[in-house]
């Protein structure tokens, strides 16, 4: 009987193990992948700055012929080709860095320190180009004209602008090197400015003369003597409105920005915020004393009320734009950042992984993020409406969806 | 029928087995109770302290070439032990083809290194004298006040000797200066910890060859050809050996070698006279200092670029992470552990007896031992490198991720609880999904998270072969970020990150990232 029951009991349980008599599996916890879709590129490469245009994403990134350089335009939503331009420079050609690729209106354009492509972003046609005899520090776009600085023999330092529609150039003026100029006997290096209208209705170019003697030894005893001269041009009355000489010291190249009546630089360890009227400081932020407290990567943003300060190192401050206080510290970001871009209150940028920030808070919300082991380095375009975010890892190009990036 | 269900529930069970071993190997926290390396250094973290301290360079640096002068510069290519002209040349070309700049490539013998004395005075400065002489030909009146050097890892320590004997000794043919600044990449300037341990190392890649290549105690290799592992690596057994020994002698052998004569190598370690001298040196030199670090598991990325692809074997600037060498020893432990399961098996019947049992007890402590030592083999890397050191300890909150879940074997089973800590999420909920294609039934899944407070091993970045922060200990470069994210000590002159820091060097000035003496125009 015992046998009995024991040979009933196995043979339910054998019976039980039928694979189609299982229980139903619940469903556990499956990440999704953030990958919408990705392309890969000819060859490894760095990859301008992207852009969202009318539902696509343009781009450009090193072709796999010596000095040809391709410009891609994707469909944003599937990754399909658009249209893609080729490049054929003598040298090579590299628009990479953060804010030497700029879209303005419907078109594109792509610099390095010594040539010019602007493209119809429309179709991807060239619609203009430009070398330089010399070279230039860098490019920026104010109403529809396109700005650049040169550098000669380090003793001169012109801005020159383009109508960005026909390439026709124009000299506006030059800081020289010598005792009797404003910058006096430094090498004059002249970055881009932005634009303030005076009360009078003149058109005002604010900017920084990034000034260096490289015969002098600078206030830190050392060869070489940085230092951050600022100035206001009245590009209407085609004079200087003021100079201020010497505001700091070692200083960051980045574009200052532009809020109302106040201009934003960084110096020394230090954030300014200028009165475009007189160059009076208005107020400055402190970032601190530490070795790696300077200034050289990332742009100046302003999102809302607040400026963001990203140093080179792993912080990143906000502070109040009207008064300079400190609203959030963040110091776990990660280090040299590159651009810094924002949509919807928050603060993207690549480096060793896509970092995004709660302007609002601080806080980390994707701490560098990577979809392959590639060069996380490349700063981050989006998507208007459906928040996909879009870069590259350098050998590839990267369509991502944010809700599932940890 | 009743067959195929038990086949089905040891399958189950293998596979089981198999995801739990490999999940409890991987899922340790930063602590090597097993590691055998850590030895006694005689570790000084002031040299590091007070070397990134400052901010600002040195005083009294080289002025270079004032305004309305012509400049056209040279630039000096120096690779690093155990390199060659290789290491740098498609960088120097590019240089050349795409900026005002001439450039020298500078190539001595590994097989020479008899001392940073010697490979200077015989071996470097002669090349880069002749280079400059010869862009002095074809413009005399250039200014060479913004020549530079641009060196990886050692080659930037045998700059800096130069630069000394510029500087200080008479006793030598060093000739008169030719380079104003020096940019290192990877250069171990607080010396390389690796140096130290390098009687250490000789074992650590004696363990990398047995773990993927068995040989029996009397001489006779298994046929590993066949097998999961050869399959994957695509070569025989002796093939494997050949290829690591290769590695040995040629690239990894300098750094990791005590039998070798590297008198280099001890040179470069920690306070050793030759750095102490070169530190101690008031070197007038423009300084850039650009650092790597690389991500875990570095051990096996750094060893990818030794054993398969080099960095000079990819296009310019293509220098991906490699990770080719990784997936061969995963795929080594994964085949040492399912054979580690068959051989215990064997071993418990009363078959096989004799000497047929003394060689599977034989095999099975070789495999134990190559899976113990893959689990550990990064950790140990660390001690090698000085990531690690056994005094070196922090305390630190670690997410414990816990999966508990009820199983039962059989209809009238009864029900178990189970519970399984990891220390990675990803790992832990991959468990978790393994659980219903592993027991029979399961209800009550769970993943909790809980915070543990525990002593782990202080970990000091790295690029797998110097430490972070001697890469920057270059006295008097202050403590400017100039970073290489996820590069290691191969990649790093040839990857996109490398093409990125380049770039912004040559455009100097007027960008601001650099110091304008480094300028270089484009073409």
């Amino acid at each position: 009987m015992i046998k009995f029951i024991i040979s009933l009991m196995l043979a339910a349980n054998l019976v039980g193990c039928k694979p189609n008599e299982w229980p139903p599996l619940t469903n556990p916890p499956v990440a999704q992948s953030p990958s919408i879709w990705k392309k890969s590129l000819e060859k490894s490469g760095l990859t301008s700055t992207p852009h969202f245009y009318k539902g696509n994403i343009i781009f450009g990134h090193p072709a796999k012929e010596t000095n040809n350089y391709l410009v891609y335009c994707l469909n944003a939503e599937t990754g399909d080709s658009i249209w893609e331009t080729r490049i054929i420079t003598p040298f090579e050609f590299d628009p990479f860095a953060g804010q030497m690729s700029l879209l303005y209106e419907d078109k594109l354009i792509l610099s390095t320190s010594k040539r010019m492509f602007i493209l119809n972003v429309g179709n991807g046609e060239i619609l203009w180009n430009y070398t330089d005899p010399n070279n230039y520090g860098g490019v920026c776009i104010i109403d529809n004209y396109i700005y650049i600085a040169d550098g000669v023999l380090r003793e001169t330092s012109t801005m020159y602008r383009f109508d960005i529609n026909t390439g026709t150039k124009e000299e506006l003026f030059t800081i020289s090197h010598g005792i009797n100029e404003p910058g006096k006997d430094f090498t004059p290096f002249l970055m881009m400015p932005v634009k303030w209208m005076h009360q009078n209705g003149d058109e005002i170019l604010v900017l920084q003369n990034r000034s260096y003697g490289y015969d002098k030894i600078g206030p830190d005893g050392m060869n070489g003597y940085s230092k951050m001269d600022l100035m206001a041009y009245n590009l209407s009355a085609d004079s200087l409105l003021w100079y201020r000489y010497e505001v700091d010291n070692f200083s960051s190249g980045a574009r200052p920005a532009i809020d109302g009546n106040k201009v934003y630089f960084y110096g020394d360890r230090h954030a300014y915020c200028i009165n475009p009227l007189n160059g009076e400081t208005k107020w400055k932020y402190f970032i601190g004393n530490g070795p790696e407290d300077d200034f050289n990567t990332a742009n100046i943003l302003i999102v809302n009320d607040k400026l963001i300060v990203k140093p080179d190192n792993d912080a990143m401050h906000a502070v109040n734009k009207e008064t300079g206080e400190r609203i959030w510290l963040n110091e776990n970001t990660a280090s040299m950042p590159g651009l810094l871009t924002v949509r919807n209150d928050t603060i993207w940028f690549s480096s060793g992984g896509v970092l995004a920030i709660d302007a609002n808070t601080g806080k980390t919300l994707i701490d560098q993020y990577k979809a392959s082991e590639g060069s996380w380095i490349f700063p981050v375009a989006f998507h208007p409406t459906n928040g996909h975010i879009y870069t590259s890892d350098a050998t590839s190009f990267y369509c991502l969806d944010p809700k599932y990036m940890k | 029928m009743n067959t195929q269900i038990l086949k089905k529930h040891i399958k189950f069970l293998l596979t089981f087995l198999t995801f739990s071993l490999s999940f409890t190997s991987f899922g340790q926290p930063p602590l090597c109770d097993t590691c055998h390396y850590d030895v006694e250094v005689k570790y000084n973290p002031k040299i590091h302290e007070t070397i990134t301290k400052f901010k600002k360079a040195d005083t009294a640096e080289y002025t270079p070439c004032g305004t309305g002068v012509l400049i056209k510069k040279n630039i000096s290519f120096i690779h690093g032990l155990g390199g060659s002209a290789n290491s740098w040349a498609k960088q120097a070309v590019w240089t050349e083809q795409n900026y005002q700049s001439a450039v020298t490539n500078v190539n001595y013998d590994a097989k020479l290194q008899t001392s940073f004395h010697y490979i200077c005075d015989e071996l470097i400065e002669e090349q880069i004298e002749d280079g400059s002489d010869d862009v002095t030909d074809d413009y005399p009146n250039r200014c060479k006040l913004n020549d530079f050097a641009i060196a990886h890892s050692q080659g930037g320590i045998a700059a800096r000797y130069l630069d000394w004997q510029w500087d200080d000794n008479q006793n030598g043919n060093f000739g008169t200066r030719e380079f104003y600044g020096l940019v290192t990449f990877g250069t171990p300037h607080a010396g390389a910890d690796i140096a130290i341990t390098k009687t250490q190392h000789n074992a650590f890649i004696g363990q990398i060859a047995s773990s993927i290549f068995l040989e029996k105690p009397y001489g006779i290799v298994y046929d590993f050809t066949s097998s999961p592992v050869g399959a994957f690596l695509g070569l025989s057994g002796a093939d494997v050996i050949d290829k690591i020994d290769d590695a040995i002698v040629n690239t990894l052998a300098p750094l990791s070698t005590g039998s070798l004569h590297t008198p280099t190598l001890d040179e470069m370690k920690p306070n050793s006279p030759t750095m102490d001298s070169i530190n101690n040196h008031h070197s007038r030199l423009r300084k850039v200092a650009f650092y790597g670090i690389e991500e875990e598991p570095e051990c096996w990325r750094v060893i990818s670029g030794i054993t398969d692809t080099a960095s000079e074997d990819y296009p310019i600037w293509g220098a991906t992470r490699d990770d080719h060498f990784q997936g061969k020893m995963e795929k080594a432990r994964a085949a040492h552990e399912g054979e580690v399961f068959y051989l215990q098996w064997d071993l418990r019947g009363l078959f096989p007896l004799g000497n047929k049992r003394k060689e599977k007890e034989s095999e099975l402590k070789h495999r134990k031992d190559a899976v113990s030592f893959l689990n550990n083999a990064n950790s140990q890397w660390r001690y090698l490198i000085g990531a690690y050191h056994k005094d070196s300890m922090e305390t630190k909150s670690i997410n414990k991720y816990t999966v508990k879940w009820d199983e039962k074997y059989g209809w009238l089973g009864k029900w178990y609880s189970q519970e399984r800590a990891f220390y990675s999420y990803d790992e832990a909920q991959s468990h978790y999904n393994m659980i219903p294609h592993s027991v029979y039934k399961w209800r009550n899944g769970s993943i909790n998270t809980t915070q543990e407070t525990r002593q782990v091993q202080k970990y000091f970045p790295n690029d797998g072969v110097v430490l972070e922060r001697s890469q920057r200990a270059y006295p008097g470069v202050g403590g400017r970020v100039d970073k290489l994210e996820g590069d290691n000590h191969f990649q790093e002159r040839n990857s996109p990150e490398a093409e990125r820091v380049m770039k912004r060097l040559y455009l100097g000035g007027p960008f601001g990232y650099y110091d304008p003496f480094f300028a270089t125009p484009e073409l």
